[in-house]
């Protein structure tokens, strides 16, 4: 779920930070700058694991910040392929289920990725699992177990100027770090079901 | 800013936590100066969801002892990162866990490998008694 990815910037230490040692202020800056953000192609950032270099810094004329080149190692959340998570579900509709892991909330399972027999109940406006006669529905809020099937990352660019009434449509921007997910396994779905 | 490598190596919850740990003991501390909304957010999020899984209970020693047990099984790393985090408790997990499972294994070797991470990670929801056993015997058995 979590893997240690080895990265460098120049990171810019203010005045207010130098009462610190060094590394602490160095990392309080990784963490400010990166810290729940998604790097492309990396993952979600969580928090600095530990600085590997760093050079003596300088100061740039005309300000008082320090800046410090610096390799470090930062926690990610970077699921692998086939890897089985548990989250809880978020929302359901027509085109599959939203689960959640808290701190991470892009995780789709659409619907072909659902367990044989399973259809979508609008009228309950949740997923219900057909299994032998039995109607398992797929509560919101309830853990679930889900295999990753895909992690996509989308490049986004800054959004584009809202041209006409700005206020009329909210705009809703794709994750740019996104789970798709599968239930369709034994020993998937619901931890109610196999427990 | 420039990425070196994306994936050095694989880290388990626990360690994760430990991180995140040391991080919000800093913030308590120092609370007239909180850390920066993001920090917090994240810290406060990622520790409500490690804490419902299995690495609070955990240690270093018995992570790395579960390692040693296992040796000789063959898992790869990450099947046992997966063991580690998600401790499994019945068969149908292992079978998920472990890619083509039957092929590799016998029903013996499971029995014995998910008794071997019962006992070296101990949990506090583990039934006492043969409760739980039963149950894992039946989601298995649809194999």
């Amino acid at each position: 779920m979590f893997v240690l990815a080895v990265l460098r910037d120049t990171l810019k230490v203010v005045p207010t930070e130098f009462t610190k040692p060094r590394e602490q202020a160095l990392k309080d800056e990784i963490n400010r700058k990166y810290a729940n953000r998604v790097l492309h192609d990396v993952g979600l950032c969580i928090l600095a694991h530990d600085l590997l270099e760093i050079d003596e810094g300088y100061v740039q004329h005309s300000e008082g910040w320090l800046w410090i080149k610096a390799k470090f190692r930062m926690v990610v959340f970077r699921p692998f392929r086939d890897e089985i998570l548990v989250g809880t579900v978020r929302s359901a509709n027509a085109a599959g289920i939203e689960a959640t892991m808290g701190f991470f909330s892009d995780i789709r399972i659409p619907a072909e990725q659902m367990p044989e027999g399973s259809a979508y109940d609008a009228s309950e406006g949740v997923w219900v699992w057909r299994y032998e006669g039995n109607d398992l529905f797929i509560d919101l809020d309830e853990p679930i177990r889900f295999r990753v099937l895909e992690t996509a990352f989308l490049d986004a660019s800054p959004p584009r100027p809202q041209i006409g009434d700005a206020d009329s449509a909210p705009a809703t921007h794709a994750p740019p770090f996104a789970l798709v997910c599968s239930i369709a396994d034994p020993g998937l779905g619901l931890l109610s079901w196999w427990d | 800013m420039e990425v070196l490598d994306r994936q050095e190596a694989l880290l388990t919850n626990y360690e994760v936590l430990l991180v995140l740990d040391e991080e919000s003991a800093r913030h308590r501390q120092a609370q007239e100066a909180k850390g920066p909304e993001n920090v917090t957010t994240l810290v406060f999020e990622a520790l409500e969801y490690l804490k419902g899984t299995a690495c609070p209970s955990q240690s270093g020693k018995q992570i790395a002892a579960l390692k040693s047990q296992l040796a000789g099984m063959e898992l790869t790393k990450a099947e046992l990162l997966q063991i580690v985090n998600l401790r499994p408790k019945s068969l149908v997990e292992l079978h998920l866990i472990t890619e083509e499972c039957s092929d590799r294994f016998s029903g013996d070797a499971l029995e014995q490998m998910l008794g071997l991470i019962q006992r070296a990670l101990p949990r506090d929801d583990d039934d006492s008694g043969g409760g739980d056993e039963g149950a894992a015997r039946r989601t298995g058995s649809m194999y």
